[in-house]
């Protein structure tokens, strides 16, 4: 693979994602439980590493704020290195997969982009998503000459998957503008507009794409994007053959394996909606691959047979649910399996609506942000396996404050008697016992998989400290986001929800910030909270290409946000989800919609390691 | 006889089609149809609200969800007339193929289940009744009790953590366990020997559970059986105790048996939830769990429909296997 040249915009600014501070490294302990693996999101089953373990950079200044526990064993971090061995089956256990369509311009299924990451290649992706490094995937390099133009040089060899209609044709330019402008325009083949090209917006400011030879893109902005390498590195970024579009774009929902072809290192072989997907490798991926196939088992109903077959070594990776689990299987295989913790994807807040009455006031809304106990929750629920979470979440910790500074903002105080003191004088003074009963939603399978938390929410936390009846009411995600979306969250009704939140897929919440928070956005109606400074500051954000100078800003926005109590959206917590591996087995970084790339030059298994022995053939 | 039967059979159609059209509208009625649980549970506060509700309906409208529930219905019964259960919301694949996939996953593991409730009811409930109020009968008892009282879903967990993952022995680091491969869920005649140690577990803890309410049964009734007069003139003839138990007690007190052992065949189909799903095995109950989970609901129905049909048909067989078992029942 190329080396990345020297990428700087007209001021000199760095287009790179630089090192994320990663003080979370000392506040990861174990356990936790994926909401993908219960939602039946995302995650493909244990596939990867906790990233936020690795890195030695770090604030030590939060150590003595930490509620965390501390780790309890067997966090050696791997390293991809000369001694990775080629060959053998790695074998996991997939998660309850939803799966929507094989297109991946037109799926917003994280299943599907961690499929992807396998078998097709962007334009470029993460070496280290825990460093926020890119690096060339078809591309070999790219630069900038202007701050409103892009241009891609192809790598060598890169060759489609030898399946019909593409044939294992070598890949060229042409491949690129296609993706790009398909994803631009965001119409079928017949040219209708098609709603499911999710990711239209973030092609917008493309003005033109165009191939000047087979090994060249050029890319021109309507404006300066400092965002568009992001966007090309992101989990959907997939670069599909031209022809294979033209031939499957009405089959794609048909969900077969043939329909994937890519340049990627490995070919989908195998597929089966319950979660069987064999990959087999790419006889001609030019940078080669260690394993020779990977292997996803359909779901396991019960973690106690998935417990079991990891055990028994029948699949290499497993991310147990709780902590006393954990904490057993590392006390039982100490010194043979490696833990690699990592957070969560969907952090945990709610939502209302503050543009009008209720929420609008201050005091009330500011009350309850207060006296729900974070820390008590972070207990309850995952006995100490999550973090504290403002609005930028520690996922995106590089933009976000640091936990020692979050802990001096109201909601976030660790002196909880006074916290709850000024929330019940806010409520007061708010008008709150007038109110009368106050509704919380907690979504159905929210509570399927906390059980009772809801009422420890609303009747040990809420009413216990504010007075009024809080009542628990059960809903489903379809309900929570149409009355999100009719602002019913507020605006005359007493009405708020709480559970997960969509998940984070970026590794900077610039663009996220804006939609959300920023009063211009469409996402914006559904939260109605102004703030001047949140706007002018969001706004310079999307044109501002020097990344320190986004780091300062989102940094500013977030406390802007906190002090608003959320505005919106109050963030409460992000957990902290646990994979153990056998030691054989070198894994990838654990964000695997945008890492499953890393099969092919990190993820290796040792045969010689002493754990390997036992391991079923 | 054969009028019998060709009436019963004729008598099960209206039966099959309440059955579905219960069923299509207690699916219906479920909160949450496929959409809401899958699709807006990825994506809570969506970046574009219009274009995240256009999305729904996009998709409501490709699945037929937007139909009212009269037209749904009236298309879904046109289409069982022509064969057609409907597609899956999330394969894809004709809502049948399910069932034809688990079929043989769930076979297996009924055909095991059932030889060993049979293996352990029959001579348990015969030796516990010639042995009445004897130390054997009342051991015999008690383990058939506790086989009826433990909930088959922690006598599952257990043996799957304690016999699967090792039973450490005192003061060595020695483990008994029962190595079983959770992984590839082969059939018996794909890898018998692999298989047999999957399904082994789950049939024990199935079988022993039902042969429990088997054996009790027989008991009773074999101590009727055992106080007529005609057992009493078999004794007094000087027949052995093996000619009087089995040739003429047993066969007199089956009959009863029958009909439990049939129903059991019926659930047979069904297949066990609770077995399925912790040992992982890709059966009927297993995924007909997962559909109802998920709200595909074409695959539930398809599902019920089949089990109903063969729950009414296996009952039919029961009702005439009566007669033959017993050549004072006669239909007309």
């Amino acid at each position: 693979m190329g080396c990345i040249e020297a990428v700087k915009d007209s001021k000199g600014g760095n287009l790179l994602m630089s090192d994320l501070d990663n003080y979370w490294k000392r506040k990861l302990a174990h356990q936790g439980l994926s909401r993908r693996r219960v939602l039946g999101g995302a995650v493909l089953g244990g596939v990867g590493v906790g990233s936020l373990a690795l890195v030695g950079c770090g604030d030590d200044d939060d150590d003595e704020a930490s509620d965390a526990t501390p780790d309890t064993g067997g966090t050696v971090a791997p390293t991809p290195s000369g001694s990775a061995v080629k060959g053998g089956t790695a074998r996991f256990s997939s998660a309850n997969n939803t799966w929507d369509t094989f297109d991946v311009d037109r799926s917003r299924f994280t299943p599907f982009a961690v499929v992807m990451g396998y078998t097709n290649e962007s334009v470029v992706h993460y070496k280290s998503f825990e460093k926020g490094e890119l690096e060339g995937g078809l591309a070999s390099k790219w630069e900038q000459p202007d701050a409103s133009t892009l241009n891609i040089t192809l790598r060598d060899g890169a060759t489609w998957h030898n399946k019909p209609p593409v044939n294992g044709r070598a890949a060229t330019s042409e491949d690129i503008v296609a993706f790009i402008k398909r994803n631009k325009e965001g119409k079928t083949q017949d040219g209708v507009d098609d709603v499911n090209f999710y990711r239209k917006g973030e092609y917008a400011n493309v003005a033109s794409v165009s191939a000047p030879d087979a090994k060249t893109v050029n890319v021109k902005f309507t404006k300066p994007d400092p965002f568009f390498l992001g966007t090309l590195a992101s989990g959907y970024a997939k670069i599909q053959a031209p022809e294979a579009v033209k031939a499957f774009e009405k089959d794609y929902a048909n969900l077969k394996a043939d329909l994937i072809i890519g340049t990627g290192a490995y070919s989908l072989t195998e597929f089966k909606a319950e979660g069987s997907l064999t990959f087999t490798k790419h006889d001609k991926y030019p940078q080669g691959q260690n394993l020779d196939k990977i292997q996803y088992f359909p779901l396991f109903t019960d973690n106690a047979a998935l417990q079991a077959a990891f055990e028994q070594k029948q699949i290499d990776a497993y991310g147990p649910r709780t902590k006393q689990v954990l904490d057993e299987l590392l006390a039982k295989y100490a010194g043979k399996i490696t833990n690699y913790p990592a957070f969560a994807a969907n952090p945990m807040a709610g939502t209302y609506y503050g543009g009008t009455p209720p929420w609008n006031n201050a005091n009330l809304i500011g009350a309850i942000f207060r006296t729900i106990d974070r820390r008590q929750l972070i207990q309850q629920m995952f006995q100490g396996l999550a973090a504290l979470a403002g609005n930028i979440p520690p996922t995106q910790a590089a933009f976000g404050i640091t936990e020692k500074e979050l802990i001096t903002y109201p909601g976030y105080l660790e002196d909880r008697a006074k916290e709850l003191a000024e929330a019940k004088q806010m409520w007061s003074a708010g008008g709150g016992p007038a109110l009368g009963d106050i509704t919380v939603d907690i979504p159905d399978i929210w509570e399927g998989a906390y059980s009772g938390v809801g009422a420890l929410i609303t009747n040990s936390m809420l009413k216990a400290n504010l007075g009024n009846n809080f009542n628990v009411k059960l809903e489903p995600y379809s309900t929570i986001t149409g009355k999100l979306i009719q602002q019913k969250y507020g605006n005359g009704a007493n009405n708020i929800w709480y559970g997960w939140i969509s998940d984070v897929t970026k590794l900077e919440p610039s663009i996220d910030l804006y939609n959300s928070y920023n009063s211009a956005s469409p996402q914006f109606q559904q939260f109605g909270v102004k703030i001047q400074k949140v706007d002018d500051t969001t706004s310079k954000l999307l044109t501002e290409l020097d990344l320190e100078k986004r780091k300062t800003m989102t940094k500013e926005v977030e406390i802007e946000l906190i002090k608003a109590y959320g505005a919106g959206i109050p963030y409460n917590m992000i957990t902290i989800g646990n994979t153990l591996v056998h030691n054989y087995y070198h894994p990838t970084e654990n964000q695997p919609f945008v890492t499953a790339h890393q099969f092919a030059s990190r993820a290796y298994i040792d045969p010689k390691d002493p754990t390997y022995q036992g391991r079923p053939a | 006889m054969g009028t019998y039967i060709l009436r019963r059979a004729l008598i099960n159609i209206p039966v099959i089609w309440m059955v579905a059209t219960v069923v299509f509208f207690a699916t219906s009625v479920l909160p949450g149809d496929y959409v809401a649980q899958r699709i807006a549970a990825q994506n809570p506060i969506p970046d574009n609200p219009e274009l995240a509700q256009q999305q729904l309906d996009a998709v409501r409208e490709d699945l037929g969800l937007d139909d009212p529930v009269g037209v749904r219905y009236l298309q879904y019964m046109g289409n069982l007339l022509q064969g057609d259960f409907g597609t899956s919301f999330e394969t894809r694949e004709n809502a049948i193929k399910g069932f034809m996939d688990g079929f043989p996953y769930t076979l297996q593991l009924g055909i095991m289940t059932l030889i060993v409730a049979t293996m352990t009811a029959i001579p348990i409930g015969i030796l516990s009744a010639i042995r009445q109020d004897t130390i054997s009968d009342y051991v015999l008892r008690v383990f058939s009790i506790i086989a009826l009282a433990a909930p088959n879903f922690w006598v599952a967990t257990m043996l799957l953590l304690y016999v699967i993952r090792g039973i450490p022995l005192p003061f060595t680091d020695a483990e008994i366990g029962w190595t079983i491969d959770l992984t590839s869920q082969a059939l018996i005649w794909e890898d018998p020997i692999t298989s047999l140690k999957l399904f082994a577990i789950p049939a024990i803890a199935g079988g022993i559970a039902a042969g429990a309410g088997v054996m009790r049964l027989l008991r009773s009734q074999m101590l009727e059986v055992l106080r007529a007069d005609y057992i009493r003139t078999a004794w007094a003839k000087g027949m052995r105790e093996r000619s009087v138990v089995v040739r003429h007690a047993l066969k007199n007190a089956m009959i009863p048996v029958l009909t439990v052992l049939g129903l059991q065949i019926a659930g047979l189909i069904g297949g066990s939830v609770v077995f399925e799903f912790l040992f992982n095995i890709p059966g009927v109950g297993n995924r007909i769990l997962r559909s109802i989970t998920a709200r595909d609901v074409p695959v539930v129905q398809a599902f019920i429909l089949v089990i109903a049909t063969f729950v009414v048909f296996v009952n039919l067989a029961v009702d005439v296997a009566y007669s033959i078992v017993d050549p004072r029942i006669r239909f007309s």
